[in-house]
């Protein structure tokens, strides 16, 4: 078995183990181990096997990992599913990102909704019109969007910037049943961690961060704030420290 | 600053809130070179050229209520790439030409010669992309 070229649809499926050249495609499906060798261009990419593309991969429609795959280019697509397992370059998609397997970004993710309940690790920013994470993400540079609603299990980022931004621990990971027995979650929680957080309505609680400037700005039990610049209003729990804060 | 601007201060001139100067970042209405983290007494702060971003949010402001945003970012991308330079620096000299004039890049060495336009030029098309080492002839960069 090797691979098996539809010369009517013009579409790439290798169900066995072999390679292809890249070029213009219908739909790409990798279900075995598959290789493509330079810049593909399709419809439809999916990768259910093991799939590694040694190019950039441009697809009109949607890019699917359920398997492995590693793209060592970038991938523009309109939407992206990724339940496996996937190391690229980076990602730009005019639709939605959504991750719930594991993805590798050695540059920018970037989409229009982008939602992460799996893992994340950006080597550049993490953009979307919604950034929703419910896992865990690592960024190196910017977290950014309207809309930021972070509920983490483990979180590292830059900077965060955008209008309204919730930055919270992951109630999921045992927290809420302390909180239901009337117990502080303080003990079975990680600290967020982030260089600056930017915008206009900020709700944070168990976040460390250098800087946080907003026009209205919580914050909330657990955080440990070096500094805090706002506008309007700011409202810090008795259990967050906050080393200085000036309204501007 | 000598010629930088805040970004505080840049929200305070033009009355606009961070999420609006981060949807403008977004959208590639800033580009991501233009700021400048700087340290200051209250930690890292970023700037700007004074010049280069408030006329960009005067241009942005005058045109946002009858044009889509969408629509000046991609005038403002293009007008930038006609604008876009190739610098090329080696240990004695350095050279930059408008990228809309070059015709062809080449390597040329023993074996024969590599033609790199297409690489090179791909840069353009991604800001993201770091400025390219070509070993002992320096570095080719785009701006």
């Amino acid at each position: 078995m090797g691979e098996y070229y539809n010369q009517t649809l013009n579409s790439l499926s290798i169900a066995g183990s072999g390679s292809a050249s890249g070029g213009e495609y219908g739909s790409v499906m990798i279900s075995g181990s598959g290789k493509v060798t330079s810049d593909i261009k399709c419809l439809n990419f999916k990768a259910a096997g093991s799939a590694h593309v040694m190019g950039n991969i441009a697809c009109s429609e949607e890019f699917k990992c359920s398997g492995s795959a590693h793209v060592d280019g970038n991938i523009t697509c309109k939407e992206m599913h990724i339940s496996g397992s996937c190391h690229i370059n980076g990602v730009e998609a005019e639709g939605s990102v959504h991750i719930s397997g594991s993805c590798n970004a050695d540059g920018n993710v970037k989409g229009g909704e982008v939602k992460v309940s799996g893992t994340a690790k950006c080597g550049g920013s993490l953009t979307g019109e919604t950034v929703t994470v419910r896992g865990s993400a690592t960024v190196k540079e910017l977290i950014s969007g309207e809309v930021v609603d972070i509920e983490f299990y483990d979180l590292t980022a830059g900077s965060v910037g955008g209008s309204k931004i919730t930055i919270v621990p992951n109630p999921d990971k045992g927290g809420k049943w302390l909180k239901k027995l009337g117990m502080s979650i303080s003990s079975s929680c990680k600290t967020a961690s982030i260089g600056e957080i930017e915008g206009d309505e900020i709700a944070l609680e168990f976040v460390k961060a250098d800087v946080v400037r907003g026009s209205k700005v919580q914050i909330g039990a657990g955080c440990d704030i070096k500094r805090v610049e706002y506008t309007e209003s700011l409202t810090v729990d008795p259990d967050a420290k906050v080393g200085e804060s000036v309204k501007i | 600053m000598d010629g930088l601007i805040s970004k505080k201060e840049i929200l305070e001139r033009y009355n606009i809130s961070y999420g609006t100067l981060y949807r403008w970042k977004r959208m590639g209405l800033i580009p991501d070179e233009w700021l400048i983290k700087k340290s200051t007494f209250t930690g890292q702060e970023t700037f700007f050229n004074e010049e280069q971003i408030c006329e960009r949010i005067e241009a942005i402001i005058k045109r946002k209520d009858e044009v889509p945003l969408e629509q000046i970012a991609r005038e403002l991308l293009n007008k930038s790439k006609d604008e876009q330079k190739l610098l090329i620096e080696t240990r004695y000299w350095s050279r930059e030409v408008n990228l809309a004039e070059v015709l062809k890049i080449t390597i040329r060495s023993d074996g024969g010669e590599i033609d790199v336009t297409d690489s090179v030029l791909k840069f353009s098309e991604n800001r993201e992309q770091p400025a390219k080492n070509l070993g002992g002839v320096g570095i080719i960069k785009i701006k």
